[in-house]
């Protein structure tokens, strides 16, 4: 019965096999060799980076290891010496992508709705809510529309079925009588 | 330019000239420096005391672990040319025990109550020029290093490099110990070793620039 343990030494052996005739010149066999690896190191390279980048590093890995390529006999095994040169890049890649975190900045706009959410807080609207307690119903509702919706007097008084004049007197008188409440 | 154009753009590369072993490095390496060393020593003069001085069970150690000490920081350098060390890695932590030890050794020296080496130097005397004369001795053997480790694929930049000055270095300080008639452990720890130390230092910052690959 075959073990995976053995299963892995006999692919790890195949690897060390065609990399050697491709170091000898066969570019079929060096080619197997790379497709052969390009799935276990991207698998690695995921583990570590983000996807968005794991796929650069992964190229950033083949090159090296074409790089460095002169610098394994095929006489050692030859999965300590590929997971090194992957370490190397993939530490490299954090690197970058560490850095490019810290520099990253927001487009204000991008904000836009996380700022409407924030007016909308229960605790602002309780703080107004608390404000508003001494002001009759209605002049709270037209108070709450034009200065915290954003409703014009002539919108409030459509929604409200009030002139437009009649608004605005209302709204005078319930800022007036906020005044008086706060002494200011 | 996705992965699998990459791989078939590397395969049409032609393959390139395999490095040799660590063994042959080594080889080659110990005898440049070995004939390096006694030309240093030659233009350096050796102290009329020296035969005495080798009988002293403190001083002959101290040789031994300076020789130590260029040993293994070279066969790290050159085990740092491969990306998986050669799979030797417990070597790479040999340079760290030696020079532990030797300031150990020195350590240990300076609390003996009354060693006769433990002589403050003379008001006047010198200090910075030796290790000017270390750092001097030590520039042609780092370069060499340098430009030996960067043949191969250095995962350990730092380290390579502070290997190579260290064991340049350790040249230095070998030749200049064989060479004056100093033999105050102030003296030996403030101009000889605390600069080597800063020297190595220097060789990790220049190495993370040289050894990119």
């Amino acid at each position: 019965m075959v073990t995976s343990g053995s299963k892995k030494s006999d692919k790890y052996a195949e690897f060390t096999t065609i990399f050697r005739a491709g170091l000898a010149g066969d570019a079929l066999a060096y080619n197997h060799f790379l497709q052969a690896i390009t799935p276990i190191l991207r698998r690695v390279a995921l583990k570590k980076l983000p996807a968005a980048d794991a796929e650069d590093a992964l190229q950033e890995i083949l090159i090296s290891i074409h790089k460095a390529r002169h610098t394994y006999d095929g006489e050692r095994p030859i999965m300590p010496w590929l997971l090194a040169i992957a370490q190397f890049r993939i530490n490299d890649a954090l690197h970058k992508v560490y850095a490019g975190s810290r520099r990253e900045c927001m487009n204000i706009d991008e904000l836009t709705e996380v700022l409407a959410d924030v007016t909308e807080t229960a605790s602002a609207k309780e703080s107004i809510d608390a404000i508003l307690k001494d002001v009759p119903e209605r002049e709270q509702r037209i108070l709450t529309m034009m200065h915290v919706e954003g409703y014009t007097a002539k919108e409030t008084g459509q929604r409200l079925g009030m002139k437009e004049t009649a608004v605005k007197v209302a709204a005078h008188r319930a800022v007036k009588k906020l005044r008086e409440t706060f002494g200011t | 330019m996705n992965t699998a154009d990459l791989i078939s753009q590397l395969s049409q590369d032609s393959p390139k000239a395999r490095l040799r072993s660590p063994g042959y490095f080594g080889c080659w390496l110990g005898a440049v420096l070995v004939a390096y060393g006694l030309g240093a020593q030659f233009f350096l003069h050796i102290r009329p005391d020296l035969i005495i001085q080798l009988t002293r069970p403190m001083f002959a150690l101290e040789i031994i672990l300076l020789g130590l000490l260029i040993i293994t920081n070279a066969a790290s350098a050159i085990l740092a040319m491969y990306p998986d060390m050669h799979q030797k890695h417990w070597a790479l932590n040999l340079p760290y025990i030696i020079f532990a030890a030797l300031i150990a050794f020195i350590l240990f020296q300076l609390m003996m109550p009354h060693d006769t080496r433990m002589v403050m130097p003379k008001i006047g005397s010198h200090g910075m020029e030796c290790a000017l004369c270390i750092a001097s001795v030590a520039l042609i053997p780092s370069a060499l290093i340098f430009t030996l480790v960067r043949k191969g694929a250095s995962v350990h930049p730092l380290r390579a490099g502070s290997f190579a000055v260290l064991a340049a270095s350790g040249i230095g300080c070998l030749t200049q110990r064989l060479s004056e008639a100093n033999d105050s452990l102030m003296h030996l720890t403030q101009w000889h070793y605390l600069p080597t130390l800063l020297f190595a230092a220097l060789g990790a910052l220049i190495g993370k620039w040289l050894l990119k690959w």
